[in-house]
């Protein structure tokens, strides 16, 4: 089978401003892919219209194999969906939502039920499950959402902004639940603003700007293709000039600068054999390093590289 | 997971069930039931507390137009109460990103909620006529057959006022935007029209109050007349079904054309 999402040719035109332009992009299974971009790039309205909220001038968005713009009941039948902060009906609670969202989707009573319990559990939801949401914070409505999304076992998730409008702790529950999920065999394809949240939860990430694919793949094959993969390297003896001079000579180093006497950032060229290579070099130097760390920012300084504004 | 997914029919019933449910547990529902024991209560009231009648008229056909004085303005009420924002909110309240996401029609929800919103209003509607049937029966003995006329003419109006209701939901951003339209349309701006075009001599064939209007004509015996000075038309209930009727097909084809439309 193919890649669970594919894109070909997507193309979404408001009168002159074209919002998604001629997309082409694929989404690996199994993968959790985020979808980065600037405000008005393109990445909500490349969502919508996989989720048939609206529709595509010209392209092609397969679910599953099966082309959204043609069938979306047969594409959307085994995906879940969280599109920005959905609102409930507030005179259901969360048992009586997911009973409206899986009668609809042709599932039996008693697998709503059992499935249900199973995601409130997971959610945390299980006391709350039989309040009615209008009572609910944001951030619980956003737990049923997600639950929502699950409620059919899909194959692929789409998240639109999932953790966007939520209080501090809410984003770090909200990411640790989608952490969870990530190991859990589904397909995930997520838009965020957020650089710390994608680079904690995705291993593959899209970037889009004015409506086009600028970047796509592997977040470790972008940071290494694109020279922005950063260590921090802790050492027991004194960093000096002959050190920096000698470690910048060696190929699999783009720059290097001294941060304090025992720590220094290292930009690399190349991946992880590179960065290997690197530690052996250094061990060999006999500095006493005593740790190495990969920056979390690398990520948002591609992105920075890549997405020079917003429109 | 693999399930089959229901036919179109199902998912419709499905939402029909969960959109009555939403007007079982909120307030519209109360306050319309109120309002309709309200005016059963003072009409009942009113000719004893008055002392001008020796108590209700005795006359089943009386009867039956003096508890329907109303009868108008509580159908334009129901619609605007149960039809007026079930399409605005979904987009207003984003309550249609979780639904509209779902392997279902538009049409299809779009069916489900005109179902509901009708059957709501039916209801409503209903539920009068049939406390005067029982006033009408205890008092006279009676119901008038012009009764029964009457509610048939008024079932058929509350489908074509919600077809209205729906039409105005599709296109407004806001439901209250959409309720304030249809309340002033179906109550002040279309009669209006329809009395411009009276004194212009000219019978309002295609409107749709004028047509409306023959749910209440329907009890009395009154017919198009010049008595004072310019003609006063009444409608006639063999031309008024079927106007009415069109006007239903007419904005409900419209607003599910719009409603399938309209993008988030």
């Amino acid at each position: 089978m193919g890649d669970p999402i594919v894109l070909e040719g997507l193309t979404k035109a408001y009168g002159d401003f074209v919002a998604v332009d001629s997309v082409d992009m694929k989404v690996k299974k199994n993968s959790f892919t985020g979808f980065l971009g600037p405000n008005g790039a393109g990445k909500s309205t490349t969502l919508k219209i996989l989720t048939n909220l609206t529709k595509a001038t010209s392209g092609s968005a397969y679910l599953n194999g099966i082309d959204v713009t043609k069938d979306f009941k047969g594409a959307l039948a085994n995906v879940g969906v969280v599109v920005e902060t959905p609102e409930f009906y507030p005179y259901l609670t969360p048992h009586e939502t997911f009973n409206y969202i899986g009668e609809l989707n042709g599932m039996s009573k008693e697998s709503i039920t059992a499935r249900g319990d199973e995601i409130l559990e997971f959610l945390k939801m299980t006391e709350n499950a039989d309040k009615r949401i209008g009572e609910f914070s944001k951030g619980m409505k956003q737990r049923v959402a997600l639950g929502q999304a699950l409620l059919v076992d899909p194959e692929i998730i789409i998240l639109d902004e999932p953790t966007s409008g939520l209080d501090p702790r809410g984003m770090v529950e909200m990411r640790e639940i989608l952490k969870g999920l990530s190991t859990s065999g589904l397909t995930i394809f997520m838009s965020s603003h957020i650089m710390q949240e994608v680079s904690y939860l995705c291993d593959h990430v899209a970037i889009i700007e004015r409506g086009k694919i600028i970047a796509d793949g592997d977040v470790k094959d972008l940071l290494a293709t694109n020279g922005m993969r950063h260590i921090e390297v802790t050492t027991l003896k004194d960093i000096t000039d002959a050190h920096l001079d000698t470690i910048s000579s060696w190929s699999e180093v783009d720059s290097i600068t001294r941060l304090t006497n025992h720590q220094m950032q290292i930009k690399l060229n190349g991946g992880d054999s590179e960065q290997a290579a690197l530690m052996s070099k250094m061990h060999a130097m006999d500095l006493g390093v005593y740790n190495v760390s990969s920056q979390g920012a690398d990520l948002e300084k591609l992105y920075m590289e890549l997405v020079k504004e917003t429109r | 997971m693999t399930t089959t997914l229901p036919s179109d029919l199902n998912q419709a019933m499905t939402v029909v069930k969960y959109e009555i449910l939403k007007y079982l547990r909120g307030k519209k529902l109360l306050v319309f039931l109120g309002l309709i024991t309200l005016i059963m209560v003072l009409f009942t009231a009113m000719p004893y507390l008055l002392g001008e009648r020796a108590g209700l008229p005795t006359d089943a056909g009386e009867l039956m137009i003096w508890y329907m004085a109303f009868i108008m303005i509580l159908i334009i009420l129901a619609v605007t109460l149960f039809a007026a924002d079930s399409l605005a909110s979904e987009f207003e309240h984003r309550t249609g990103l979780l639904l509209l996401p779902r392997p279902i029609k538009r049409e299809v929800m779009f069916a489900g909620k005109f179902i509901a919103s009708y059957l709501v209003s039916a209801i409503m509607i209903l539920i009068f006529y049939v406390s005067v049937f029982v006033i009408s029966f205890a008092v006279t003995g009676e119901v008038t057959s012009k009764g029964y006329t009457s509610l048939g003419m008024a079932m058929l109006y509350i489908l074509a006022a919600t077809g209205l209701g729906f039409l105005f939901s599709a296109f407004m951003a806001r439901g209250n935007t959409a309720a304030i339209l249809l309340f002033a349309c179906l109550l002040m701006i279309f009669p209006i029209i329809d009395v411009v075009f009276m004194f212009a001599d000219i019978e309002p064939v295609f409107s749709l109050t004028y047509n409306g209007d023959s749910v209440y004509y329907a009890l009395t015996d009154a017919e198009t007349n010049s008595d004072f000075g310019f003609t006063t038309y009444v409608p006639k209930l063999s031309s008024a079904a079927p106007v009415l009727a069109g006007w239903a097909i007419l904005t409900t084809a419209i607003a599910a054309f719009k409603f399938k439309r309209r993008e988030f």
